[in-house]
């Protein structure tokens, strides 16, 4: 059992500088929970008072229900991973591993054993006689994640573990860790900035901005349901598509974009909780995998005029302006298009998006 | 062509360093009378001047008494200054920069203006004629501990975090952790201050005057100048060849190190 919980947490340097913001979130037993937000959002601070490695100002910070907003790291029972690994220079690959266990007083027997499974898991079996230099950024990582587990501790944390790594090895060192997650059945709480990351390893999601905290959800659920427009833009890559605009009444409820060009109706098919909006700004966001081929200019479909393509293999985006923004969507690769041509584009009237201008809050059903 | 014209500029270079070494170390091996017509290689070598230089003063107890205070210095030196190097690099806390700059202001200071209070301060204590006397005092110097404060810059927070998580409390993370890393830091702290604590003279002329507490410099000192050499000019540099010969052995030992710490500008792979 291992369960963290942050109560009302806050991180201010002097007066003035407040970085993270009352802060509450619980982790549950065995979860992965991942912490992700642009730079400068707190995220990390976040994890570093989790480790014992920042003061906490304010607030109460529970691991397994004891508060532990006083002790030392080293008496929290945690295990985190770097971003640059953080290995020990001057020791080899299993004195490295061995090194927190030895400072434990674990026997000599278990440490090896302990040792040998870890660099099983992680083939690094034949390295264990080498010092950190001689190793890839990949191995080094692997290094640190070992050096994690033998401890078996209560919670692992890791601090954007792979930003250092190249695209391809990113990507391997993702399922390994989420197959490892499987494996240890270890609450585990991951701080990224990468949203790939985010929606592709955590059970849950927190998205922190300016020290504040979001949304808290599933991955699936903060895609489809993002709370506020910072959210739907952060989440999804490539980023959703906004569309300033009005909601008009002219035979029927539309929504027209700020210059006019675009009309899309909106009765008498649903959106009755847009009604509050006529005749006021809003704002319309549109994932690119929703913008579809096709549509008549009576069903609200529209023509596209391409300034980029950007061919991916199995599909394209497409990027056009709208109100002199750029949209981007997402089509299949056999989509006939090029540069300077146009395409009838038609969204997904299913899957729209409204928030509303000022507060940038999504417009709830 | 360039190199050349360096390498003879090198060379005339190192043998103006190395030639009164050279000149010493053999006139301290020829008879007295021939020291006058010494110039590069000697007709005949004698021991005699070092035989007399140990029938007249006790140079093998200075001998120690160097050894012993250098070493304990050397050793006080590193420990101390990299735990505040240490605190000043990696400690966040009020006061920090105004702590630095007070200890970098104490590096103007010349030694002269500080040796009265100093000496009066041991007479209080009652060190005199004790090696805590020549010991104490030398235990915390501004330059080293900048040099251990540039030194712990240059290692990641990271590798410091990671220890704390492991377990490692501040002391076992500087001599465990930090210590391995910063070996030409150490080497090169290590020899400027035994080779500083070594020739000192002045400050042990103060404060010991029991002459088997003397230092080497400090008894050849009184031996070459103070008249009991007796105008015997291979004796006092028989005892001035003694004299050098541990700090280049030292050197000899860690120029390697030496030279690495002494180029290195804090970039580190």
């Amino acid at each position: 059992m291992a369960e963290i919980s942050l109560k009302n947490i806050e991180k201010r340097y002097g007066e003035k500088t407040r970085v993270v913001k009352d802060v509450s979130f619980d982790v549950h037993d065995k979860e992965f929970l991942v912490l992700v937000g642009p730079s400068g959002c707190g995220k990390s601070t976040t994890l570093r008072m989790i480790a014992g490695l920042e003061d906490i100002t304010s607030g109460e910070l529970y691991i397994d229900g004891k508060l532990v907003n006083d002790l030392p790291p080293k008496d929290r029972d945690i295990a985190m991973v770097f971003q640059n690994y953080a290995l020990y220079p001057h020791m080899t690959v299993h004195d490295n591993m061995a090194f927190g266990l030895k400072l434990r007083s674990t026997p000599k027997s278990e440490i090896n054993a302990r040792v040998r499974q870890a660099a099983k898991i992680l083939g690094l079996e034949d390295l264990l006689k080498r010092r950190p230099k001689a190793l890839s950024g990949g191995q080094r990582q692997r290094v640190a994640v070992g050096r994690a587990i033998v401890r078996k501790p209560k919670v692992f944390l890791f601090d954007e573990p792979l930003s250092n790594l190249d695209a391809k090895l990113r990507v391997q060192m993702r399922t390994e860790i989420s197959r490892l997650h499987n494996d240890l059945e270890a609450t585990i709480v991951y701080v990224t900035h990468d949203q790939t990351e985010a929606m592709t390893m955590g059970d849950r999601i927190v998205i922190l901005r300016d020290g504040n905290i979001e949304q808290i959800d599933t991955p699936l659920n903060v895609y489809n349901h993002p709370v506020n427009k910072f959210v739907a833009g952060f989440i999804g890559s490539p980023a959703m598509n906004f569309v300033e605009g009005k909601v008009v009444n002219q035979d029927g409820t539309y929504f027209v974009s700020s210059d006019g060009l675009f009309k899309l109706i909106l009765k008498p098919n649903g959106f009755p909780h847009l009604n509050q909006f006529l005749d006021r700004k809003i704002i319309l966001g549109v994932r690119p995998e929703d913008i579809h081929i096709g549509g008549e200019e009576s069903n609200s479909g529209f023509t596209a005029n391409i300034d980029v393509l950007e061919p991916m293999g199995n599909e394209i985006f497409v990027y056009f302006k709208m109100n002199d923004e750029q949209i981007v969507a997402r089509l299949p690769s056999a989509t006939d298009a090029e540069v300077g041509g146009s395409l009838n584009l038609i969204f997904d009237r299913g899957k729209l998006h409204f928030f509303d201008p000022e507060s940038e809050e999504v417009i709830r059903e | 062509m360039k190199n050349l014209a360096l390498y003879l500029i090198l060379v005339v270079g190192a043998l103006a360093f190395i030639y009164p070494f050279y000149w010493m170390t053999m006139a301290s091996l020829v008879p007295e009378g021939d020291i006058s017509g010494l110039t590069l290689l000697p007709t005949t070598i004698t021991f005699d001047s070092y035989l007399q230089m140990f029938e007249k003063i006790p140079i093998d107890r200075a001998f120690f008494n160097s050894i012993f205070v250098a070493s304990s210095v050397t050793a006080g030196v590193l420990v101390f200054c990299s735990m505040v190097g240490y605190a000043l690099a990696k400690l966040r806390f009020t006061g920090r920069n105004l702590i630095f700059y007070v200890i970098i202001f104490t590096m103007t200071l010349p030694f002269q203006i500080t040796l009265i209070p100093n000496y009066i301060l041991m007479v209080k204590f009652g060190w005199i004629d004790t090696y805590l006397a020549l010991i104490i005092p030398y235990l915390i110097n501004a330059f080293a501990i900048i040099m251990f404060r540039q030194a712990f810059l240059t290692i990641p927070q990271d590798l410091i975090d990671a220890a704390r998580i492991d377990g490692c409390g501040e002391l076992r993370i500087i001599f465990q952790i930090l210590w391995p890393n910063i070996i030409p830091s150490l080497v090169t702290v290590g020899i400027i201050t035994f080779m500083a604590t070594w020739n000192e003279v002045l400050w042990p002329l103060i404060v010991i005057r029991d002459e088997n507490l003397m230092t080497m410099p400090q008894l050849v000192t009184l031996f070459a100048v103070g008249g009991r050499a007796e105008s015997q000019l291979g004796v006092k540099l028989a005892s001035a060849t003694l004299l050098a010969l541990p700090i280049i052995v030292a050197y000899l030992f860690f120029q390697k190190y030496f030279i690495q710490s002494m180029a290195s500008t804090g970039l580190k792979d």
